[in-house]
């Protein structure tokens, strides 16, 4: 496209923005083109805007024509000159004299036309002034007619604005509408969750006001959602501790919820329904928050009766098998051992040999039970995590001194290499410490004799990462994905060691993850096998609870 | 004195004991145990005690033993067969020596820290 092109591109784009192409008569421009007519005294005065094909008369005052052909047209000899058009005789004319405006038509003689601005600063029409005789045109005519067109570009100004701010309404409105649509949509969403969750919601204002329920709420409480809307949430649904106390208004989690500004979660308050039944119920309490003023809350709420009887049972287990299934184990334990140290006698060496297996068959209960203890303990979540600032290096000297013997009697080759500077890390030195025990002991375990046995403990980022390396057995490629399943034992290693549960990797990443860490590992049968767990340098979590894990 | 209301482990133990030249007083309650330290002035050199005994726990039995002057010098080791951290805590504020899970121990290795018990008071 060359320059001209160009030009003309923007000229008509100009155009178009002021929105007059082929509108009707405006007194605005009236008045401008009546007044043209009286100051020079000429029949025909005009405004046209000059479009691709044709020209547009805005205003024409002493002509009957609306529009006409842009081409040869005296409007479009001054959007060409980009100036001031002035033919004194058009018959005299060499430019003119053959024109259809003159040679017929209106049969023109004198035309005088200047240009008109887009507010781009585009030459759009012309303000022109024409009569069927010929006339002499003063240079301040001239000037005079000047001075009339920025009259016109003015008005020219004020369609660009018009135009401008009724488009910017409309992409306003048309937002409003796909707002609404999207909000009324997500209205449908939200009150079909509500209704259909499993989970009683209740919506309350800043003065505790409720101000919305769902259907579960109802169905727990009884309370239909006529008879609570409108009334405060402390009085209108009773709530009781522990103790069978009704609940202080100041103790409610929604009453703190919106006082301190943040959610509460509790399992330890009941609800009551209409028939006076009790429930213990799983509350979380939100503030709702806008611009940092507290608007109003949400609680939501479900009964837990059945999860706190599992719970129950769950503790009863636990403790039923500790105790019970450790009695007759330690009486079989000590049975043995009384046998095998001859308190009651002489043994031939076939006996002894036989009780020797009985003794090791009954540690391998023991320590299964130990184990499924543990494990039990860690899946009901209510194993205790009481981080402690702790020196890896002292507990990972600790672990080895107790695997020292066995490390020794295999003959293997212990490497350790710990970070020069490492920090004391927030962890439970007890849950930790088990890891550490459980990766060694295996490291031991599947390694021949004379194997070799690397520990390194380094810091990378944000993170403490410890490696756990041997040069045993291995685990075979495609039983890789199963290592960390539940009483998983690798194939190439249940003949060589007959001892093992398989639980003990399973517990060992159960510990590293709720210890806010992670475990990971690579493995070439015949090569040997490296493990590594990461503990974020931020450290765990505590976490109350009520049991801790025996080791 | 053994205190453990499992029979069959009170035989272990006993037994154990006597050929490692204890004299053992076996108890199968608390109750029985009070009693028979109500009655002799010449105190048993130690006390091993079960947590869980059919007529009180550990704890209890160690408040009772409190009550006296005399009885407070015996020193007690628990032989349990659980271990909470917290149990653990306050048994061993009431007094006790050592607090051992039942079944990780040999009945030597247990002798043993009832021998180091004796020696050091």
């Amino acid at each position: 496209m060359d320059a001209a092109q160009e030009k003309e591109e923007k000229r008509l784009i100009a155009l178009q923005s002021l929105n007059l192409l082929n509108t009707p008569k405006e007194e605005r421009f009236e008045v401008i083109t009546r007044l043209a007519t009286k100051i020079f005294a000429v029949p025909v005065a005009g405004i046209s805007l000059v479009d691709s094909q044709k020209v547009w008369f805005k205003s024409i005052q002493g002509l009957m024509y609306s529009q006409e052909e842009r081409a040869a047209s005296f409007s479009d000899a001054v959007i060409i000159k980009e100036g001031a058009v002035i033919v004194e005789d058009a018959s005299q004319n060499e430019e003119f004299k053959n024109n259809a405006n003159v040679t017929e038509g209106p049969k023109i003689r004198f035309f005088a036309g200047v240009p008109v601005r887009a507010p781009d600063g585009s030459i759009v029409g012309s303000l022109f002034l024409a009569d069927r005789l010929p006339r002499k045109f003063s240079d301040l005519e001239a000037s005079t007619l000047k001075d009339v067109s920025t009259w016109v570009e003015v008005e020219l100004l004020r369609s660009s604005i018009t135009y401008q701010i009724s488009l910017e309404q409309k992409k306003i409105q048309e937002e409003l509408i796909s707002k609404n649509r999207e909000l009324a949509e997500e209205k449908a969403m939200d009150d079909a969750m509500l209704a259909n969750i499993g989970d009683g919601v209740v919506g309350i204002n800043d003065k505790g006001e409720i101000i919305f329920t769902n259907q579960q709420v109802e169905y727990l409480t009884g309370l239909r959602q006529d008879e609570l809307i409108g009334k405060p949430i402390w009085y209108s649904i009773k709530m009781f501790d522990k103790e069978d106390r009704e609940v202080n208004v100041n103790e409610r989690p929604i009453r703190n919820a919106l006082f301190l500004k943040k959610k509460i979660v509790s399992n330890d308050y009941f609800f009551v329904r209409l028939d006076g039944r009790k429930f213990p119920v799983s509350i979380t309490a939100t503030p709702v928050i806008v611009f940092d003023r507290v608007i109003g809350g949400v609680d939501v709420f479900r009964d837990i009766t059945k999860e706190k009887e599992i719970d129950r049972m769950k503790t009863e287990f636990i403790s039923l098998a500790s105790h019970q299934l450790r009695t007759p184990l330690s009486a079989m334990k000590w049975f043995c051992e009384i046998l095998l140290d001859r308190d009651a006698g002489e043994l031939t060496k076939e006996q002894e040999e036989l009780l020797t297996n009985v003794y090791q068959s009954n540690e391998r209960m023991i320590q299964l039970v130990n184990t499924l203890l543990n494990i039990s303990r860690i899946e009901s979540g209510r194993i205790i995590i009481d981080p402690k600032p702790t020196d890896l290096r002292k507990l990972l000297d600790d672990v080895i001194l107790e695997v020292k013997p066995r490390l020794e009697k295999k003959k293997l080759h212990l490497v350790i290499s710990i970070h020069e500077k490492l920090p004391l890390v927030n962890v439970d030195p007890r849950l930790i410490r088990h890891v550490y025990m459980n990766l060694l002991t295996n490291a031991v375990k599947y390694t021949p004799d004379e194997g070799e046995v690397v520990i390194i403990i380094s810091r990378m980022g944000e993170e403490i990462i410890s490696q756990i390396s041997d040069n045993g057995y291995g685990i075979p490629k495609r039983q890789q994905e199963q290592v960390f399943k539940k009483f998983f034992r690798a194939e190439n290693v249940i003949k060589i060691e007959t001892e093992g549960t398989g639980l003990g990797l399973y517990l060992t990443k159960a510990i590293v993850e709720s210890s806010g860490g992670r475990i990971w590992f690579e493995s070439d049968e015949g090569k040997g096998t490296t493990f590594w767990f990461a503990i974020p340098l931020s450290g765990s979590v505590q976490k109350e609870g009520e049991v801790t894990i025996d080791v | 004195m053994v205190i453990e209301d499992e029979e069959l482990l009170l035989q272990a133990i006993s037994k154990k004991l006597t050929s490692k030249g204890f004299e053992p007083i076996t108890c199968t309650s608390a109750k029985q145990a009070l009693d028979y330290l109500a009655n002799i002035t010449e105190y048993p050199d130690v006390i091993w005690l079960d947590y869980y005994l059919e007529d009180m726990n550990g704890l209890e039995f160690m408040r009772e033993l409190r009550k006296k002057e005399a009885w407070t010098k015996i020193p007690v080791v628990v032989v349990s067969n659980s271990a909470s951290d917290e149990k653990k805590a306050s048994m061993l504020e009431l007094g006790v020596k050592e607090y051992i899970l039942k079944a990780q121990y040999r009945l030597e290795d247990i002798i043993q820290i009832l021998r180091e018990v004796v020696e050091k008071k």
